[in-house]
């Protein structure tokens, strides 16, 4: 079947320069809203479709920049002999390497066989479809794909709308089955005429006094008529392919089905029946509850990926996330970068800064670590920014930050495009590498009782993971101590009890101290060596080690009493704030309604 | 025997195709069977190819069943698709290298490189005309070959095609083996269709006895092979060659006569064909001497070009007479003359006075129709006028006008008239009713065994064969 090897845009839309080798089956696009994720499957759908009115305008090209052509390139694989006969497309065979992506000017044995299927729209904006290849062979030669090959390979879209394809029309899925479209148009065509019959038979009452009229003006005027008759208009009745459309047993139009079922009955049409290979799909969960999502998801071979069908999908859901494997999601960005200001030696003048944009699709890949990831963060990957966190307390205390920042009346972290994701321990680093390479602002949130070695930290920083710890040393649950008012210590207290029940609070702590303190000595003479066994005591006792004790922790304790606390705490989580863009500068709660008991 | 199933159902494999026996026939019937992939049919010539063409087209087997070429043309198309893989790139406003194309196309098709697309585009391959192939062209061939089912068709004993640098490839090692014997033709149709079933089997037990290197006895049978010993006298020869041509027409009104004459002296045939009325000459391919004279004419007016007709003339008409006829243009125009102008006297004066080509073409028309003087290249003579009419059109010169038309006739292949001379090798292929061999065993020009059963096996109906001796290769 044929499949797209890879795809190259040029200065079309939102994209300046893009250049994606998509794989044979499912290909889930994901990224920020202009990152361009339906420009390429606009790209897609215009330079291998059928469609040949589509009218371009000075918006579509990038920046409105008309003095540059919108180039798109779309590279076929998976060809049949038809697609790779000599006599058609000899002088444009290529020949693509699996391996390394590269594609070479000619076929040889050790390469598949490609068409490059090129779409150039100038500043005419005549859009003109030929096949490309930079080898001598073609030179000077232009051909395009043949008619019936073209719509061998033309995509099917299946859009937010998919009522037209319940009907004949050209572009719909069942216009593409009915094989033999003049039998088609015959029947319509003998439909038109019995309907003209049956009118004329039956008549239309009411017309007689009319038609009498007529026919004596006609007289007078010396104009001969025989009869005169009311039928049907020829043009009233002229039906043509979109008259044809399904119905259900009630005769009711299968348009008026909710437009999730219509999209899941035409996906299940074009996976059984669909000539072409490749299927687009915009907001793949547009109108489908999960379980038919789940559905739809396993028509599209998101589970069993034969290559029977490559697919091209966006989606802006974690449900659909959670059902893929991790290679077939890709991210897609738009990356602006500035290019510093720069002396030209020759002349001596100097450049200006100038703007770059790059249009980037990075994989998950296939690693079993990306598998894993993308099960357990699903949701983070539809946000750009992300922080890693080791576990649970610490994701819990960034959910409490982030409830502490709505209370008082500030924005989210999500609606700044933040969202947290568990690192699960030992795989947070690799984790947050894998967020960073497929281009997500990646923070890593650990804490520092286990000390890694220079270079890993390095590593991290290299792979552009910005990592955010307490200082040497510091667990979690010490830093926490540490860092803590000691009028608030009773508080802290009152969540572990809360968590871990009283006597196991009291016990661990007369353990660790070696009966020297007990729960109610610390809850009332507090003194600042406790400290030390307080977070030790934390520690192994898990007192805050879920998501719900971290998060009271930050939201009831460290809330009210944040300009108090130590820079062991605050330092490090006002740098991953600032780092999330939710704090410019620390700032002092709101001291509002205490919730803490 | 061989069968159409065999053929198709072959992967590999060679018939052996005396003369006559329904070579093409089978080639046809072959190709009549419908595939899901056209079949691909090369030979060697353009002339094989138009021959093929013509038969398919007769026995009507749709076009869209096979696709034919020369091997030299659907290189030509390859290395135009695949110059990188080749290794080689050919202009396409330059004159084919035909050398170089064969040889990289041999390596791309053994290479492997192209397998899948070629499996893409043909069914399978049948070759005509395989003895004719040389080592570059087998190279060709078996590299196909490891793509797609593939038939080759020859017959060694008609080896007699040379391409020079490049040797033939040899029938028994390199041939047979890469394409083992599917089997041999052995019913001599050309001569039972025709009622001369005896002289089919004897050129078929001849054939198998040259084959081993013995001589044939040319008395060995009475009523197709008739041998006429040269004597001392060449010219009592040359009138015994010419009533034995005037006598198989007079007792065969109508029935063509092809007549192989001297192997390397186009001259020495041109003479032939300007001495027995009624035979034409069979042109090489590349037209050579017609091209050098229009390539003298081209650009030429008045005096110098009815000098340049005149000089073509000689070479494909009886009694030019150019210095009589310039003397009588001269004394004309000086009013000098007694008698008065005859038509070609004054077209000749017409192109003197700034004529241009329609002046020349009038005149060389007007030439043409004199009852005293007689064409005997009717095919040179008609390939000049058209492109005289070309260039007097003012559309190209005259130079590229006779190309662009030696090019068209290599593709639209030879018409050949009822009664034709010409060399074994510009014969072969072509078939006739009655054949006179000229010189069998002409001193420092024998013909080899290869060349003596092609020319034999050109009659359907009887051979006569000059030689001083009977019992041939001596």
């Amino acid at each position: 079947m044929a499949a797209i090897r890879e795809v190259e845009i040029r200065n079309f839309r939102g994209i300046s320069h893009l250049k994606w080798r998509p794989r044979p089956g499912l290909n889930c696009l994901i990224g920020p809203g202009d990152a361009g994720k339906s420009t390429i499957l606009d790209a897609i759908e215009l330079a291998l479709g059928s469609r040949q009115s589509f009218t371009f305008s000075d918006a579509d090209f990038h920046r409105c920049n008309i003095s540059e052509p919108i180039i798109i390139d779309i590279t076929l694989g998976g060809l049949d002999d038809e697609l790779i006969n000599l006599e058609a497309y000899g002088h444009f065979l290529r020949g693509w390497d699996s391996l390394t992506g590269n594609i070479e000017n000619e076929p040889a044995m050790h390469l598949e066989t490609v068409l490059t299927l090129r779409l150039t729209v100038r500043d005419d904006l005549e859009p003109q479809w030929l096949l490309h290849s930079e080898g001598a062979g073609a030179e000077g030669r232009e051909r395009n794909l043949q008619w019936k090959h073209r719509q061998k390979v033309a995509p099917v879209r299946l859009g937010t709308v998919a009522a037209h394809h319940m009907a004949l029309g050209p572009r719909s899925i069942l216009g593409k089955l009915s094989a033999d479209a003049t039998q088609a148009s015959a029947a319509l065509a003998g439909a038109s005429r019995q309907a003209r019959q049956a009118f004329a038979d039956r008549g239309c009452e009411g017309v007689e006094p009319i038609l009498e009229a007529s026919k004596r003006i006609a007289d007078n005027m010396g104009i001969r008529v025989e009869e005169v008759r009311a039928l049907l208009d020829v043009r009233g009745v002229t039906l043509s392919g979109g008259a044809i459309a399904l119905h259900d047993e009630d005769h009711v139009p299968m348009k008026s089905l909710g437009s999730g079922s219509m999209r899941l009955l035409v996906a299940g049409l074009q996976k059984e029946v669909g000539q072409s290979s490749i299927f687009i799909i915009d907001e793949l969960e547009f109108g489908l509850e999960p379980y038919r999502i789940v559905r739809l998801l396993d028509s599209l071979g998101a589970k069993n990926d034969d290559g029977s069908q490559q697919v091209f999908m966006t989606t802006h859901s974690p449900i659909v996330l959670r059902e893929l494997s991790a290679p077939q999601l890709f991210t897609v960005r738009t990356e602006r970068t500035t290019s510093p200001p720069a002396l030209s030696f020759d002349d001596l003048i100097g450049m200006p800064a100038t703007k770059v944009t790059a249009n980037v699709i990075r994989p998950l890949g296939g690693s079993e670590e990306a598998q894993k990831t993308l099960r357990a963060c699903a949701e983070a990957f539809l946000a750009p920014s992300i922080i890693v966190c080791e576990g649970k307390t610490e994701i819990g205390l960034v959910r409490g930050l982030d409830l502490w920042l709505q209370d008082s009346g500030n924005r989210s972290l999500l609606s700044r495009g933040c969202h947290w994701a568990d690192g699960a321990g030992s795989t947070m680093m690799e984790r947050a590498q894998i967020f960073a390479a497929m281009g997500y602002r990646t923070a890593l949130f650990m804490d520092s009782d286990v000390q890694y070695a220079h270079d890993v930290y390095a590593g991290l920083a290299a792979a552009g993971v910005e990592v955010v710890r307490w200082q040497d040393g510091f667990s979690t649950e010490t830093a926490i101590f540490a860092g803590v008012p000691a009028a608030r210590i009773p508080d802290l207290l009152r969540i572990a009890m809360d968590w871990r029940g009283e006597d196991s609070v009291n016990a661990r702590i007369q353990r660790l101290s070696n009966n020297r303190y007990s729960l109610q000595t610390c809850l009332t003479s507090f003194t600042e060596d406790m400290r030390t066994i307080l977070g030790q005591g934390a520690g192994e006792g898990k007192w805050f080690k879920d998501i719900e004790p971290a998060e009271r922790v930050a939201r009831e304790v460290f809330a009210f009493a944040w300009s108090d606390s130590g820079a062991a705490f605050t330092a490090p989580v006002a740098r991953l704030m600032q780092w999330a863009g939710a704090w410019a500068v620390p700032v002092a709660p709101v001291q509002t309604a205490l919730i803490a008991g | 025997m061989v069968d159409v199933p065999q053929i198709l159902g072959a992967s590999r494999g060679h018939v052996v195709a005396p003369a006559g026996c329904g070579k093409t026939e089978l080639i046809a019937r072959s190709v009549a069977t419908p595939g899901p992939k056209p079949t691909l049919i090369l030979t060697h010539t353009t002339a094989g190819v138009a021959a093929l063409r013509q038969r398919l087209k007769r026995d009507g087997v749709p076009a869209g069943h096979y696709r034919l070429n020369t091997i030299a043309g659907w290189a030509l198309s390859m290395v135009s698709m695949f110059p990188e893989r080749a290794g080689f790139r050919q202009d396409p406003l330059a004159a084919p290298n035909y050398a170089q194309v064969q040889s990289a196309i041999g390596r791309l098709c053994q290479s492997g490189n192209v397998t899948r697309e070629i499996q893409a585009t043909y069914g399978r391959l049948l070759v005509d005309e395989y003895q004719d192939c040389s080592v570059t062209q087998h190279a060709i061939v078996s590299g196909i070959a490891n793509a797609i089912p593939t038939v080759v068709f020859g017959d060694p004993m008609q080896a007699i095609f040379g391409f020079g640098a490049d040797p033939l490839a040899d029938w028994h090692s390199d041939v047979t083996g890469a394409f083992p014997e599917l089997g041999r033709l052995s019913t001599p149709w050309r001569w039972s269709n025709v009622g001369a079933n005896d002289l089919g089997l004897w050129l078929l037990g001849a054939r198998e006895t040259l084959s081993q290197g013995a001589p044939i006895d040319l008395r060995t049978c009475p009523n197709g092979v008739f041998w006429h010993q040269i004597g001392s006298d060449t010219n009592a020869t040359i009138a015994e060659q010419i009533r034995v041509q005037f006598e198989i027409s007079r007792r065969n009104t109508n029935e063509s006569i092809l007549i192989v004459g001297d192997p390397m002296r186009a001259g020495a045939r041109h003479d032939y064909a300007s001495r027995a009325a009624g035979v034409s000459v069979v042109e090489p391919v590349d037209f050579r001497d017609v091209v050098g004279a229009a390539e003298n004419m081209d650009g030429l007016t008045g005096e110098a070009l009815l000098q340049a007709c005149i000089a073509f003339l000689i070479l494909v008409m009886t009694n030019v007479y150019g210095d009589r006829l310039q003397q009588r243009i001269q004394s004309i125009r000086a009013g000098r003359h007694r008698s008065p102008p005859n038509p070609q006297e004054l077209a000749g004066i017409a192109l003197f006075e700034r004529g241009a080509y329609p002046q020349a073409i009038a005149f060389l028309k007007s030439m043409a129709s004199d009852r005293e003087r007689r064409i005997y290249r009717h095919s040179a003579f008609g390939i000049m006028i058209e492109a005289l009419s070309m260039a007097a059109s003012g559309k190209v010169d005259l130079r590229s006008a006779i190309a662009m038309l030696r090019e068209r006739n290599r593709q639209a292949g030879r018409i050949v008239p009822s009664k034709a001379v010409g060399s074994t090798l510009l014969l072969k292929g072509l078939e006739a009713q009655h054949v006179i061999i000229l010189d069998a065993d002409q001193p420092g020009a024998a013909m080899s065994r290869q060349h003596l059963y092609v020319a034999l096996t050109r009659g359907a109906r009887s051979a006569h064969i000059f030689s001083r001796r009977p019992v041939l290769p001596a």
